[in-house]
This record gives structure tokens, C-alpha cells and sequence, in this order.
């Protein structure tokens, strides 16, 4: 399969292949640590997003403050995006690193001191969004001490993709190489930009921006942090584990790699689609909408490089369990990628914002596009790294199902729901006054929020069925296999 | 047009260039192999599970 020109791995390097090994073994410790981080905080996340959709149809569930929707709101959101999105981002990357650089990670001590801090960070982050310590930003809600704690593990993350990649021994790069870099430089510029505060004590701060240019600077963060985590590594995931779980080079490198740097190029640009209509300036405004609709360029290259890796071997569709997770994902990808766009043009957005059907997209993306993507990488190190074959097929099947029929149950109905609030919201009667209150579009909804929240329930079991599957799976001693096989080695020597 | 509008305009131009001149060399048909060659290269490492199924057959 590969032709091997330029490569500049060594495999007689008995010493340095030895030391690979060993490093090899340390690296896997930390993959499977952040794997099991991940599915924690996944399943807490979820937990509470039960409970949020269980609150929306018996307010009553308001229990007390802690547990009052405006606080569990941001642990969900939080717990997904910085708990279970980063730490798979983290397994991921380390994982991929080691194996497309033919290098040992560059500084491991320092990745399984990242383990440990970034347990901890997200565990006080939780508690602090729970004691209602909240700077009202959306996805920024974290305290300024708590921004540090995330910036220091981030210099972490980076300095070991950055150290590893300096010392890589494959001289070029994959295309999934380069999306990490961009998501280690991008969360950087836009999470520190963003949070960026005078504190008024150790648990509250103000913006250092004002008025429309804090709203500005929020969502250029808030749009690029869809960037950052649910695309940028998503993808580069994407590229390593489709042909790694099928043996199908991908389609096309070089299109890979333009739609790199479109998307790079583009999506700094439109942030401001989430302030259409707004007092932002107009011209701000359409710049947004002029690239997010430019952005389905690139994004559609991924999904078209995708679709034809498959070309005339789409029965493995049917034969091989990984292959529907992503092959799915990156459908939910495009569809995302077109949804987006369209929901940022002045009339649509004009009648679609504040609506639940702007949930009912970002939950396309989240339960179908990053966590097919991710759960089914998951599957594909665990078996490696564990040195044995998945638990079961059959359940990471009913795990496909279950999730996909749940997101697809929750999504499309809030999309209908939203149609519906809007349309009520803008209804006039002939007189031109309103013809529902803003009570009669809530009482309309409830039907919805029943629905989501059954596509909610059996989301979770599919995720519940993963963790079981993925935590037998995992039952082996990490690093098992290659220790042995150093040790065999040091004792022939 | 004022010299910061200017600016942006020529930096405006600038990216844009930057854009074209990548799409330029990775469409290179000289450079089609080496281009592609990464994609056949990260399949050597590990392979994929044996059977080709992702993972174990039950039954």
C-alpha cells in the first residue's frame, strides 16, 4: 500500500525502536487515562442534559438552586465541551501523534501530569458553575483562576504536540497532523483573547471589553471554538481512523489539505453570524455571513473525501462496525455544514435565532457528528492499546442505533419545534398586534420537549451501552503487549 | 480611501494570494505523488484489525 518514498523511519533502530516501545507503553497509560476521563465526563454531562430536558416538560424538577436550570445548563455545556470533548481531543491526539510522527511522545511525564490537573480543573470548574460562579459568556463561563488552570493545561497539550512534532521522523505531515496544529493554536489565541478580565476577587471578574465590542469578541471566540474542538481535531480523527479501521487510503490528500486551509482561512471571519441583527456593525455582520456561507466549500471537501474513501467498498458499511460511525458522522458533518450557513442569512437568521432550533442544530453536531467520531476512535484505540479485539460487536451496533435514532428523534424535533416558536413569535393579526402571547408559544412546545426528551433517553442508553462495551473492552493492563515485547527484546540482547 | 482601509484592502489581497498560491502547489501535478504519498504512508504502522471488520465477529 505505501510506496515509502521519503520516509524516514529506521525500523532496524534497535535502540530507538526499544525506546519507542517503552515510551510507547507510558503514552498508551495516558491515552487510555484520557479515554476513561472522557467517558466519565461524558456520562455526567449527559446525565444532566436529562435533566435540563426533564426540567423543560415538569419545571417542578427546579429543585433547589444548585440544581435551577440556568446552573445546570452551563455544567452540561461545560462537562461536554471541556470534559468529554477535550479529553477524547487529548487520547486522540497523543494517539495519533505517536503513530503519524514514528515518534515517541515528546514529553510523557508531562502528558500524565496533564491527566491528573485536567481531572481536577474540570471537577472545581463543574463545582464552581454549580455554586453559580459565572462570568455569563457563553462557553466562557469559567472564573478567571479557572481560565489560568485551562491555560496552563493547554501550554501542556501544546508544548507535547508542538516537542513531538519537532522530533517527528516522518518528514511530511498528514493532514490530520496539521489539524491538530491548528486546534492547539487556535483554542489558544481565542480562549485567552476572550477571557481576558479585571478581577474583582478570586471569584468574580468583569470583561476587559464593553458594550458591542465584548459581545463581538464573544462570539468570534464562541464560533471559534466550534472550530477549535468540534472540528479542527474531529476531522483530523476522521482522517486517521477511517482508513486506519477500514485499510482505505482516503480519497484525496491534496483536497484534504486545501480544505485545511480554507477552513483555517475562513472561519475566523464569522463569528459575528451569531449577532446578525444586532448592533454590531453591518458590515461585520455580512463579512460573517459572506464566509460562513464560504465555509461550505471546505467543509464539503472533507465530506466528499469521506464518501468517495468509500468508493467500491461500501459494503463494509454492513461488515465493519467503525466504518457506520463515521461514515454517519461526517454525514451529520455536512448537513451541519450546510444548516449553519443558512441559519447565518439576515432572514433566516432573523426568524430562526433564539428559537430551539438553534439547539436542535448544535445537537447535530454534537450527539452526531463529534460523538460518533469520537466513541468510534475510542473503540478502535481501546482494542489496540488493550492488545484484544473489542468486547462486542453486537453492542457497539446497538450503541450505533440507539444513539443515532436518539439524536435523530431530539434534533429533528426541536427543529420542527423552532419552526413552530418563530412562527408563532412573528404571527400578526390584522390589526397588527400579536396573535399569541409569549406564553402560547411556550404551552405549544411542551409536545416537543416531551419528544426530545424520550430522543434524550435512549441517546443516553446508547452511551451507556459504549461505556460497558468500551470498559470491558479496556479491562487489559495498559501497555501489556509492548512491554512484553521490550522485555523480550532487552533479554535476546 | 484611507491609508488603514488601504491596508486592510492590500492585506485582504494578501491572504487571498497566500490562498491561491497553496491550492497552486498542491494541485501541482508535478507534485502529485509526494502530495499523496502521506496517505499510504500512515497505513504502514499499525493495520488495520486483522479480519477487516473494526473489531471481533461474534457468533
Amino acid at each position: 500500500m505505501g510506496n515509502g518514498s521519503g520516509n524516514m523511519y529506521t525500523a532496524d533502530n534497535t535502540a530507538q525502536e526499544e525506546m519507542r516501545m517503552a515510551n510507547g507503553a507510558r503514552s498508551d497509560y495516558i491515552v487510555r487515562g484520557f479515554v476513561l476521563s472522557s467517558v466519565f465526563w461524558l456520562l455526567v454531562g449527559l446525565v444532566l442534559g436529562l435533566w435540563l430536558a426533564a426540567e423543560m416538560v415538569f419545571p417542578a424538577l427546579n429543585l433547589a438552586p444548585w440544581l435551577a436550570f440556568g446552573r445546570l445548563r452551563v455544567v452540561h455545556t461545560n462537562g461536554l465541551i471541556y470534559g468529554f470533548t477535550l479529553a477524547g481531543i487529548f487520547a486522540c491526539s497523543f494517539y495519533m501523534l505517536e503513530k503519524l510522527t514514528r515518534t515517541a511522545l515528546a514529553f510523557p511525564g508531562l502528558a500524565k501530569a496533564q491527566l491528573w490537573l485536567f481531572n481536577i480543573a474540570v471537577a472545581l470548574a463543574a463545582l464552581s458553575l454549580f455554586a453559580g460562579m459565572n462570568t455569563s459568556k457563553e462557553y466562557s463561563e469559567l472564573e478567571w483562576p479557572l481560565d489560568i488552570v485551562v491555560v496552563v493545561l493547554w501550554v501542556m497539550f501544546a508544548v507535547n504536540v508542538m516537542g513531538t512534532l519537532v522530533k517527528r521522523r516522518e518528514k511530511q505531515m498528514y493532514v490530520s497532523l496539521w489539524f491538530l496544529i491548528a486546534t492547539v493554536v487556535t483554542v489558544a489565541v481565542v480562549y485567552i483573547l476572550n477571557n481576558l478580565a479585571i478581577p474583582l476577587s478570586l471569584t468574580k471578574s468583569y470583561s476587559a471589553y464593553a458594550g458591542v465590542n465584548d459581545a463581538n469578541v464573544q462570539w468570534w471566540f464562541g464560533h471559534n471554538a466550534v472550530a477549535s474542538v468540534f472540528t479542527f481535531p474531529i476531522l483530523a480523527m476522521f482522517y486517521y481512523f477511517l482508513p486506519k479501521s477500514t485499510g482505505l487510503p482516503i480519497y484525496s490528500h491534496r483536497l484534504s489539505i486545501i480544505a485545511f486551509w480554507s477552513l483555517v482561512f475562513g472561519y475566523l471571519w464569522t463569528g459575528a453570524h451569531h449577532l446578525m441583527l444586532t448592533p454590531v456593525p453591518e458590515w461585520i455582520q455580512t463579512v460573517a455571513l459572506a464566509f460562513s456561507l464560504f465555509l461550505i466549500a471546505p467543509s464539503w471537501a472533507s465530506v466528499i473525501n469521506g464518501f468517495y474513501t468509500m468508493n467500491g467498498n461500501w459494503e463494509k458499511m454492513k461488515s465493519n462496525y467503525l466504518v457506520k460511525f463515521f461514515i454517519l458522522g461526517i454525514t451529520f458533518y455536512g448537513l451541519q455544514t450546510i444548516q449553519g450557513p443558512t441559519q447565518a442569512i439576515r432572514a433566516l437568521s432573523g426568524f430562526l435565532h433564539y428559537t430551539e432550533y438553534i439547539p436542535g442544530h448544535v445537537h447535530m453536531g454534537t450527539m452526531g457528528w463529534v460523538t460518533m467520531v469520537i466513541t468510534a476512535s475510542m473503540y478502535f484505540m481501546m482494542a489496540k492499546i488493550s492488545g484484544r479485539e473489542i468486547h462486542s460487536v453486537k453492542l457497539a451496533n446497538v450503541h450505533f442505533w440507539l444513539i443515532l435514532v436518539g439524536q435523530l428523534l431530539f434534533t429533528v424535533t426541536l427543529w420542527i419545534a423552532g419552526i413552530v416558536q418563530g412562527a408563532m413569535w412573528k404571527a400578526t393579526n390584522p390589526d397588527g398586534s400579536l396573535m399569541y402571547t409569549f406564553l402560547d408559544s411556550v404551552a405549544a412546545l411542551y409536545p416537543y420537549w416531551t419528544v426530545r426528551l424520550l430522543g434524550g433517553l435512549l441517546y443516553f442508553a446508547g452511551v451507556a451501552v459504549f461505556a460497558y462495551n468500551l470498559s470491558m473492552t479496556s479491562r487489559s493492563k495498559p501497555g501489556t503487549k509492548w512491554s512484553a515485547a521490550a522485555a523480550a527484546r532487552s533479554q535476546a540482547a | 480611501m484611507t491609508p488603514r482601509a488601504l491596508a486592510y484592502l492590500l492585506f485582504t489581497l494578501l491572504l487571498a494570494g497566500v490562498f491561491a498560491g497553496i491550492i497552486a502547489y498542491y494541485f501541482n501535478r508535478k507534485r502529485h505523488d509526494r502530495v499523496e504519498a502521506p496517505k499510504y504512508r500512515m497505513l504502514d504502522d499499525d493495520d488495520p484489525l486483522p479480519d477487516s471488520t473494526g473489531g471481533r465477529r461474534e457468533g
